[in-house]
This record gives C-alpha cells, sequence and structure tokens, in this order.
C-alpha cells in the first residue's frame, strides 16, 4: 500500500499502458485485466457527452478531457488510524459511530478496520484488490454487474482504471447494528477512481456509507473523481446506503449509483451533494423482483458556479415493487443545479406505486438556475405513479412572518432552509450524519447570503 | 407608546391609506373598526413592516423611535406585536422551534430547554391547545381557529408592549373567540396596548376597548369611547358612510 514500487506510467497521463501496468501493479486475475483492456477499448471508443446529447443537455462537459489526469495518485503509508490525515481524522470523529471503517487516500486504501464481531460473523469489508485476491468468486460474480463498462463513457473508465475501492458483503441473515464508513480522501492532482460493491445476502441488513472529501479549492489543479457503485440486495434484505459527496471545490465528481434488489428486499438510499466544481451522479434503482421496495433520498447544495446534476431512474421490472423519491435542493449565487428523473414501469410490472418528487429553492439571487425534468414512462396498465417538481425563492413574506417574532433575517432565512430539507433530513435514521449535513448546510447558509437576499 | 402622523400608504402604485393619524397610550386598548378594503390590515401590515407596502407619507414613532428605521424583528424586540390575519405555513419548522428561536431571539437571555418547554406548555394551556400541536409545523394544514390561536399563543410566549390584532375573530367560532379573548385578557394590564383591527363589533364584548376608530377609505373618520362600537352594530357601516364618508371624497 506504499508510494513505493508504483510503475513509472501511471504517473502519466491515461493510457493502455496505465491500463496494464495497474493490473499488473495489483497482480489482478487474467480475466480482470482483459476486462480493464476490453473497457478501456470502450472508452476510447466512446464519444465525450456533449450539449446534444439527451441526458447531457444542461451539464457541459465540453471543456473536460478526462484521460489528461493522471491515472494513479499514490499515497503516503500509514500503520494505525493517528497516522491518517488530521482532516480525516476529524471527518471519522465527526461522523457516524461505526463497526466498519475504510480509508481510501487518492487512489490507495491506506487503513482499514473492521470489529472482530462483524469478523466472526462472516462479514467481508474491504478494498476491491484484497477482495479480489482473497474472495475472487463473490467478486467476480457481481463486479461490472449493474454499472458496466458499457454504461456511459465515465462507467467504461471506471472499469479500465479503478483503484482502491470497497467490497462488503454481508452474509445470509446477519444483521449489521452499527454503519459500515468509508472515506475517500483526495490531496493529489490526479485522478481516484474508487468503486464500491455492496452484496447483501438473504435477509442480511445493513448500513453504508461512502463519504468522499477533499480540502482543495477552487484556484488548486482540477483533480478527477471516477465511481462506479453497484448494490445488490438479496432477498428479504434490507440496504441503507448513503453517498456523502463534499469535495474540495477543485473536483470534478462521477459517479454511477445502481442497485437491484430482489424480492421483498429493500433500499433507503441517500445521495448527498454538496463539494465540488461539477458533480454529476446517476442513481438507478431497478426494481426487479415483486415486492422490492426502494426509498431514494437526494440533498444538494450549491453555491457559487458549483454544477450538481443528478439522473436519476426507478426502473420497475418486476410486478408488486414500490419506489418512493425525494431529491431537495438550494441553489444560491450562480450556481446550476440539475434534476433529472424517470420512472419507467415496464411490461408486466403491474401493481407497481411509483413516486417522484423534486424541488428546488433558490437563496437571493436571479443567477442561479435550477432544471427538475421529472418523467414518467409507464407500460403496464394497472400502476400507481405520480411525479411532482417545484423550483421557488425563498418566500419573502414567509420570512417577515418569522422576522415580526424577532427573529432575525439570517435566523429567519436558516430556519425556512432547514425547514426545506428536513422533509428529507426527518427520513434519514443516523444522528451523527444528520448532525453532519446540518452543519455543511449552515455552512452553505453562511456569509454573503444576507446581502444577496436584502 | 404608539404615535401615527399623516401616515399615507401605497401598493402597487394605488394609495391604501390616505392620511391618518392616531395615538395610543400605555396600558390603553383600541378598536380599529370598519368595512373591507378601508386599510385596516394594510395599516397593521405596515407598522410591522411588511416588505410589500410603500409608505410615501408620514411618520410611525414607537416607545419614541422611529419604526421606519427598524427590521421586522427589531420592532419586535422593542415590543410590537402582529396577530396576522393570514399567517405564512413554514414546512419542516416546528412550532416549539419555531417559539423557541422567537423568545430566545427577543430576550436578553435565552431560557433553559427547560424553562422553554415549560413556559410553552403553559401558555399551550391558557389557549387550549394539545400539546402535541407544539410538535406541528408552523400553520402547516391547521384550520382558520388553530391558526389565530396559535398567533395568540405566540402573543402570550412573547409578551409585547403592544399587540395589534388584525381580524384575528374572523372566521371564528363563539368558543375560539372567547379562548383568543382570554389569551388577550391574560397580558391586559398598565403596561400593555392593543389595537384590536375587526370588522365585527362581536369581539369587543369579550376584548373591552378604551377607544373605537372608525375606518373609512383609508382613513380614520370618527373615534369615541365603546358606545360607538354599539352604534355601528346598530347602524351599520352605510350609516358611517353617511355620515362622514361623502364629504371625504373629491
Amino acid at each position: 500500500m506504499s508510494a513505493n514500487g508504483v510503475p513509472e506510467v501511471l504517473k502519466n497521463s491515461m493510457s493502455v499502458e496505465s491500463v496494464k501496468a495497474l493490473s499488473s501493479f495489483k497482480d489482478e486475475p487474467g480475466w480482470l485485466t482483459e476486462k480493464r483492456l476490453d473497457a478501456w477499448r470502450t472508452f476510447e471508443e466512446l464519444p465525450m457527452p456533449t450539449l446534444r446529447d439527451e441526458s447531457w443537455r444542461y451539464t457541459d462537459i465540453s471543456d473536460i478531457s478526462p484521460a489528461d489526469f493522471t491515472a494513479y495518485a499514490p499515497s503516503p503509508d500509514v500503520t494505525s488510524e493517528d497516522d491518517l490525515p488530521s482532516a480525516v481524522q476529524k471527518l471519522i470523529s465527526e461522523g457516524e459511530k461505526n463497526s466498519a471503517l475504510l480509508v481510501q487516500h487518492n487512489s490507495e486504501t491506506t487503513f482499514q478496520r473492521v470489529d472482530e464481531e462483524l469478523a466472526r460473523k462472516g462479514v467481508i469489508f474491504t478494498d476491491l484488490h484484497t477482495a479480489l485476491r482473497e474472495h475472487e468468486e463473490l467478486v467476480k460474480e457481481r463486479l461490472f454487474g449493474l454499472v458496466a463498462e458499457d454504461y456511459d463513457k465515465f462507467a467504461a473508465l471506471s472499469a479500465a482504471l479503478f483503484a482502491g475501492g470497497s467490497f462488503l458483503y454481508v452474509p445470509r441473515g446477519v444483521e449489521v447494528e452499527v454503519p459500515i464508513q468509508s472515506y475517500r480522501w483526495l490531496d493529489a492532482t490526479g485522478a481516484t477512481m474508487p468503486r464500491t460493491l455492496v452484496v447483501v445476502e438473504e435477509n442480511a441488513s445493513v448500513t453504508y456509507i461512502d463519504e468522499y472529501a477533499s480540502s482543495g479549492t477552487e484556484d488548486d489543479e482540477p483533480a478527477l473523481s471516477n465511481g462506479a457503485v453497484e448494490l445488490y440486495v438479496g432477498q428479504g434484505a434490507n440496504l441503507r446506503y448513503v453517498s456523502l459527496q463534499n469535495w474540495g471545490r477543485n473536483v470534478l465528481h462521477f459517479n454511477t449509483i445502481r442497485s437491484e434488489t430482489g424480492k421483498d428486499a429493500t433500499i433507503n438510499s441517500l445521495v448527498v451533494a454538496l463539494g465540488s466544481e461539477l458533480s454529476r451522479t446517476n442513481v438507478d434503482a431497478g426494481l426487479a423482483a415483486s415486492g422490492s421496495d426502494s426509498e431514494m433520498l437526494g440533498l444538494y447544495f450549491a453555491d457559487s458556479n458549483q454544477v450538481l446534476d443528478h439522473h436519476t431512474l426507478q426502473d420497475h421490472i418486476a410486478p408488486n415493487a414500490h419506489s418512493d423519491l425525494l431529491y431537495k435542493g438550494a441553489l444560491r449565487d450562480e450556481s446550476l443545479a440539475v434534476f433529472s428523473g424517470l420512472i419507467r414501469v415496464e411490461p408486466g410490472a403491474q401493481k407497481t406505486d411509483a413516486y417522484q418528487t423534486n424541488r428546488n429553492l433558490i437563496l437571493g439571487t436571479d443567477d442561479a438556475m435550477a432544471v427538475s425534468l421529472p418523467r414518467l414512462e409507464i407500460q403496464a396498465d394497472d400502476v400507481k405513479c405520480s411525479h411532482g417538481s417545484t423550483t421557488g425563492q425563498v418566500d419573502e413574506v414567509e420570512l417577515f412572518y418569522l422576522m415580526s417574532r424577532g427573529i432575525p433575517r439570517r435566523e429567519a432565512e436558516k430556519l425556512v432552509v432547514f425547514g426545506f430539507f428536513g422533509e428529507v433530513t426527518s427520513r434519514i435514521p443516523l444522528r451523527g450524519l444528520k448532525e453532519k449535513l446540518d452543519r455543511a448546510i449552515e455552512g452553505k447558509i453562511g456569509l454573503g447570503f444576507e446581502e444577496r437576499v436584502a | 407608546m404608539l404615535n401615527i402622523e399623516g401616515l399615507r400608504i401605497e401598493i402597487d402604485g394605488q394609495e391604501i391609506v390616505k392620511g391618518l393619524d392616531m395615538e395610543v397610550g400605555t396600558g390603553e386598548i383600541h378598536a380599529i373598526m370598519g368595512p373591507n378594503g378601508s386599510g385596516k390590515s394594510t395599516l397593521s401590515n405596515v407598522l410591522m413592516g411588511h416588505p410589500r407596502y410603500d409608505v410615501t407619507a408620514g411618520s410611525i414613532t414607537f416607545r419614541g423611535e422611529d419604526v421606519f428605521e427598524l427590521e421586522a424583528d427589531e420592532r419586535a424586540k422593542l415590543g410590537m406585536f402582529l396577530a396576522f390575519q393570514y399567517p405564512s405555513e413554514v414546512p419542516g419548522v416546528s412550532v416549539a422551534n419555531f417559539l423557541r428561536t422567537a423568545v430566545n431571539s427577543v430576550r436578553e437571555k435565552e431560557l433553559s430547554p427547560m424553562e422553554m418547554y415549560k413556559l410553552i406548555q403553559e401558555k399551550m394551556k391558557i389557549m387550549q391547545m394539545d400539546p402535541k400541536f407544539a410538535e406541528r409545523y408552523l400553520n402547516e394544514g391547521f384550520s382558520g381557529g388553530e391558526k389565530k390561536r396559535n398567533e395568540i399563543l405566540q402573543m402570550l410566549m412573547l409578551e409585547p408592549k403592544l399587540a395589534i390584532m388584525d381580524e384575528t375573530d374572523s372566521g371564528l367560532d363563539i368558543d375560539a373567540l372567547q379562548v383568543v379573548a382570554k389569551g388577550v385578557n391574560e397580558l391586559r394590564g398598565p403596561e400593555f396596548s392593543a389595537i384590536v383591527i375587526t370588522h365585527y363589533q362581536r369581539i369587543l364584548r369579550y376584548i373591552e376597548p378604551d377607544r373605537v376608530h372608525v375606518m373609512l377609505d383609508g382613513r380614520l373618520v370618527t373615534s369615541g369611547g365603546k358606545e360607538l362600537a354599539d352604534a355601528l352594530e346598530e347602524k351599520g357601516y352605510d350609516w358611517v358612510r353617511q355620515e362622514f364618508g361623502a364629504g371625504t371624497h373629491s
């Protein structure tokens, strides 16, 4: 896990040579090397998305060239939790209590710990490279199964050059009470490409939190984060998955999170976007078996010239499944938020129950823009589906009402914004996480807002 | 306590209040009666500092301060309170959280959570409100009566020096009206003044005014003791229009 021995070619921009070097550096099995090379070809073949592509109509990435980033960013050696960067230690101490922990620093996993009790129950939680060595069959069966290299250009890049990442396996019937947490920390200017693979077997349950953070500012050299998250939830199982993106302002973040729920399985996802310069996250829930249930929550807060883009899919393949999506975002300054959500009910998915709501709150500016595109595509006739979207300013009359009770303008605005997000945060049963989000929201409301609203 | 001189108010370029003078002394209860559209609500909103009205002339001093120099929260801290005719709904903010924030904003020293809890419970009891009410989101899904009780609850919590009640009685049944009046009378004393704005004389049976003013077409056209309210009840606003209205039009 050290920077030593990193092949020279990985210190350059991306190429087929870096794919070969990475796979050999990680001593990977032949099938994976082949897979990576295939994926690299797919990446090269696929054109960069432009504003002419339906799913990239509002998010301009024409000046981004992912392959120009260094393929691999090494990390310092760590032998104990105390050696981690102090900022990471702070994140850990402020976060949810955890029963297993993994820290990925740049392209490498530098620290991991699993409570003995979990290990005894057969829970596996480790970086993907270790998992490939120690549990190859478990990983091989499912890696790339949900986020395949042909999903899009960024998924292809992830398959070709992922490094670090995490693998969580919860065996049948095991209920993990205390959340499992991974942190991705970045202080290099290259690329970080973690992949998350979660397998929750029949009737098992677990909460898993993926947190992305760094301290870079907009004045730093740009860095690339390109992730893929595959979530398999077995029959009757329950997964609560949180993706918390709070990168520094020099990071470009691309991530695709896809889940598949078995019969009577439940997934509760929460996708938070606060940081980065530009963030594009695809969240797809595949309801592949009857009785499965997907709750999809989203929270984003864009400021300055941030672009935060979410594309969601509630894919009802099987009958009698339920999905409920609520994405709420606040915008200020000159930011752009894009939400595009599709409920797709496939033929035969009768008795589908699907809801989708997106709400945006614009804080005291005419320069921010929220694009909200809810869509339905229904090919079954006995279904209950609804969608809705609203975008509005903070209501001056509402503020006046609060202020008339002695509450200063700033506090009144805070109440309105917290109230707005409360509809999402009140549905998260994780106290530490909720407090973290509250602090982040408060920070975002912060300085400068008062003048803009007045 | 409150002194209004030559007040003129416009909304969207249309003059609503057309030169109004009024003085409310410490400990006095004034009633302003008038038909719909006479400018009563405009006056009360402007007193509190509503952002959508333009004051084109005149002055308002409250406890010696020029209120136009003060934001709504500063007016509240100085002891002014408006019971709104149509209070805003604030989703996601509980009544308890709102009351806590408001009370701690106007007080010099913050209350401890326990003191706050006790105070809310005590005042809710006066207003005959279910304790569960405190956990509901502010005015969201409240019935008309619940909104009005909630306004008076806020008044009891904040203990203002001057309460302006904008048609708090409208839409209330007699039981609710009595509860609201009880809340107001709870604060009544030598240090508490109020302006009760109403269309009807009914509420004045429970909150007895020291002075009654009649408002018509943006002006106070006549003032008197509480017997003026009785005369209005008996003769109606047409009588006022005939008596005071004609000459005021140009």
